[in-house]
């Protein structure tokens, strides 16, 4: 692997910007954010042209000069550059948002945008990193700088829940980085290409991604694992909760599909996909379940990201061997996309309702007390991302779902699929009927005051909102790129 | 070997303590020897005895540990702080050990 | 169901029960595996050792951290920072108003005095030693950074010889300056031998003596800012400045 210049040199400078940025800020104090916003738009371009370049094929990048196993390697292939891609959306648009979210010369917003960039340089890492202990390094990153981001808000739940998912946090890089113990230890090796070639299906290897798999399913909140998440979703600050919900649990999902199905492929026994599978139904109807009976709107939402996560889950069984394989791929990429855009944008309208009416207790929001148009549509489109109605990513997501399902001759999941929707729909539907409700105006007050929330709060929700709607409409020229080894196109 | 069962048995007793304990500086305990169970299994299985040339350590497993163990120190730090503020946040009523 | 506080309620004894049988059987199987598995082939340290000469340095260990898995440690530092940043340094996260609990008074003896006095100064001695040695032998930045991060721990409890920590920009640039130090010479090698991380040959061993330099100061700094921020503020009224 001869580090070659343009192309392959974006995967270390991926990591240095947003790096660089986050320290800028710290350094900079309250004129901080905006070169952390620099970086975050440099970022962007970054991924843009590394969606670009690995249409031709994967990128290889050897750290230092040193060929792996030695060294650490860094590759991206179209997955992972899709990852990387809808990161900087999210963490761009978001942090727009939290310009104005966080007051000028606050000091919550002077440790918010380091954290803020780093969560970014840690994600990017997890995407374009080919070496096992690197991943438990950028893990970690990861995990502590959503804890420390969590804790933004000041009250006492958001500590209390900064806490628990502090616990579940290091439980699950510990179990973690036992396995990679395990596979170092019979291997010698780190490097996700060389194992690819070695590894095979012994006990050791059978109980090494097992552990693993524990601990990122609990970092990644499968049911029943996700007893940590709605809070620490809910009591966090609205761009925070946006970046956990989208962003953080897919980085965890990355590593988990990699591990699966490129780095220890034999590992994974018969029944093992089919287990989480099952779990990631009840994911959906627990998730759904709590999410319409919630009183609280965050909390609506974060129940909301653990039913989808479920549908991540439903397509494990189809992802290893047998027919429907690609479009199962491709249902769960798009899945990971949509979902992204859908929960950033659900959670920054939340964040602007939160702010306007002054709570988020959905019985009591009234129609003249809610933030404008543009974050009652932001909502609404999101929602129907996650419903599944066309032409939305959410539709184009199961619609895949559905293909693969076919192909494979899972009819069951056209049921479980068909019953998610009409539950989210449920929870969907429920919050929605409160922007309609005009029972208040009827009643002879005074007509619906729609209190604006700054400009670009609205407006950045909004595109988060057209950015899962246009998922819906790209969805071939996207994915034709996907390339898992493994998985044939 | 025996410092590898001892690692894993440390990383039993780690995990059954985070989740079993109530106390949450026994948690947060419990987590940091969960860790030192993970590294002490690295560091046994870096010991080679006598292959081709004498017994040489194994210099990645030792580095691997040295991150492993500022991540940890790390994680702890933040863990603590947290208790702290909850502390401060929400004085506890009728317990006063944290 | 809202408000379940994190370790607020014990488990009761048959949960407990089915959690340590369930630990139980992971060390088993774990530990069962390790002793079947068997041992890899361990080719890793014929590689470092040939790579050795090319790396700057000649202690293994310090090549692999500083040399070929550099990456890491770099990741490492970051880590290391976010504690920094969420725990300590501009500020703080914490309610200005809110003082925290005098756990435990100051004390101001005047063995203790005498006692810092003395050995803080052995202490940073100490550190700058392992920094210095550990191209040849165990030691390097971390080591150093934690032994004159004891120094400060240690200082602390002297009224007198207490570090200051002002939160304006050059304590945020001290805490920076171990990962700065790191991405900077990252990109400078990028333009330098064109390889990301790849430092010269010829130069190699200089460079990986002031990354690790910068990575010291950064290290103390950091440990001790985090334990500043869980140490409570002494009645005196010093508290934080």
């Amino acid at each position: 692997m001869i580090p070659a210049g343009g192309a392959s040199a974006m995967l270390p400078l991926l990591v240095s910007v947003p790096l660089l940025g986050g320290l800028a800020s710290f350094v900079l104090g309250d004129r901080g954010r905006w070169a952390a916003l620099g970086a975050l738009a440099l970022n962007a371009v970054l991924a843009a042209l590394l969606l670009a370049a690995t249409r031709a094929g994967p990128l290889d990048y050897a750290l230092g000069g040193w060929s792996a196993p030695l060294g650490i390697a860094l590759g991206a292939d179209g997955l992972s550059a899709l990852f990387v891609a809808v990161s900087a959306l999210v963490t761009l648009v978001a942090g727009v948002y939290s310009l104005a979210y966080f007051a000028g010369g606050s000091a919550t917003g002077r440790v918010f945008w380091p954290l803020w960039c780093l969560l970014l340089a840690a994600l990017n890492t997890l995407f374009v990193t080919r070496d096992l202990f690197n991943t438990y390094v950028a893990i970690e990153v990861l995990g502590l700088s959503a804890v420390a981001l969590v804790t933004l808000a000041g009250d006492v739940t958001a500590v209390r829940a900064a806490l628990r998912y502090l616990l579940v946090s290091l439980v699950g890089s510990l179990c973690y980085l036992m396995g990679v113990a395990l596979v170092y230890r019979v291997h010698g090796v780190l490097d996700a290409g060389a194992l690819a070639r070695i590894s095979g299906s012994s006990p050791l290897e059978c109980t090494a991604l097992a552990l693993m798999s524990a601990g990122l399913l609990l970092k990644t909140a499968l049911f029943p694992l996700h007893f940590w998440l709605p809070e620490a979703h809910a009591s966090a600050p609205a761009p925070v909760s946006a970046a956990l919900s989208a962003l953080v649990l897919k980085g965890t999902f990355y590593v988990l599909l990699r591990l699966w199905f490129e780095i220890l492929p034999g590992a994974a026994g018969p029944g093992a996909g089919t287990t989480l599978a099952v779990l990631g139904a009840a994911a959906i109807a627990w998730g759904s379940l709590m999410a319409a009976r919630t009183p609280r709107l965050k909390r609506l939402v974060a129940y909301s990201t653990v039913a989808q996560i479920g549908y991540l889950f439903l397509l494990f069984p189809l992802l290893g061997r047998g027919p429907g394989r690609a479009a199962a791929l491709d249902a769960v990429v798009y899945f990971v996309l949509a979902h992204a855009c859908a929960k950033a944008a659900m959670f920054l309208a939340a964040g602007n309702v939160q702010s306007v009416a002054g709570h988020d207790r959905i019985d009591e929001l009234r129609g003249d007390a809610l933030p404008g148009a543009g974050t009652q549509f932001a909502f609404a489109l999101a929602g129907i991302s996650l419903v599944g109605l066309p032409p939305t990513g959410g539709f184009a997501a199961k619609w895949m779902l559905l293909q693969g399902a076919a192909q494979a001759g899972a009819w069951w999941l056209f049921a479980v699929a068909l019953g998610g929707a009409l539950l989210a729909a449920i929870y969907v539907f429920r919050v929605l009927a409160r922007c309609f409700d005009l029972t208040s105006v009827l009643a002879g007050r005074e007509a619906p005051r729609l209190v604006h929330v700054a400009a670009c709060r609205e407006w950045s929700a909004l595109v988060l909102a057209l950015a899962a709607l246009v998922l819906g409409l790209v969805a071939g020229p996207l994915l034709s790129g996907i390339h898992v080894p493994g998985v044939p196109r | 070997m025996p410092f590898t069962t001892c690692g894993v048995l440390l990383f039993a007793i780690g995990l059954y303590g985070v989740l079993a304990a109530r106390p949450l500086l026994r948690r947060i305990l419990a987590a940091n020897i969960m860790g030192n169970g993970v590294f002490m299994v690295l560091v046994a299985g870096a010991f080679r005895p006598a292959q081709a040339g004498g017994a040489i350590p194994d210099p990645v497993a030792h580095a691997l540990v040295l991150t492993g163990i500022v991540v940890a120190v790390s994680a702890t730090a933040l863990g603590l702080h947290l208790v702290c503020r909850l502390h401060e946040l929400a004085p506890p009523a009728e317990d006063s050990r944290t | 169901m809202d408000l379940v506080e994190a370790g607020a309620v014990r488990p009761g004894r048959p949960v407990r029960l089915v959690l340590a049988v369930a630990c139980g059987a992971v060390a088993a199987v774990v530990a069962w595996v390790l002793a079947s598995g068997g041992a890899g082939q361990g080719r890793l340290t014929a590689d470092v050792h040939a790579a050795l000469p090319r790396s700057g340095v000649e202690h293994p260990v310090t090549a692999v951290l500083l040399n070929f898995r550099a990456f890491d440690t770099m990741l490492e530092l970051a880590v290391l920072l976010v504690v920094a940043i969420a725990t300590g340094a501009a500020g703080g996260i914490g309610h200005p108003g809110v003082r925290r609990a005098n756990l435990c008074p100051a004390p101001s003896s005047p063995l203790l005095d005498s006692l810092v006095h003395d050995l803080v100064p052995f202490a940073l001695l100490v550190g700058a030693y392992l920094l210095w040695v550990g191209a040849h032998a165990p030691g390097g930045a971390f080591q150093a950074g934690s032994v004159i991060a004891a120094a400060g721990v240690l200082a602390h409890f002297s009224p007198r010889l207490r570090p200051r920590v002002p939160d304006r920009w050059p304590t945020r640039a001290v805490l920076a300056l171990g990962t700065a130090a790191f991405a900077c010479a990252a990109l400078a090698a990028l333009a330098w031998t064109g390889v990301y991380l790849g430092y010269p040959p010829a130069q190699a061993g200089w460079w990986i003596l002031a990354i690790e330099s910068g990575a010291t100061v950064s290290v103390a700094a950091a440990l001790y800012v985090t334990f500043r921020a869980v140490m409570p503020a002494d009645r005196l009224g010093h508290g934080e400045d």
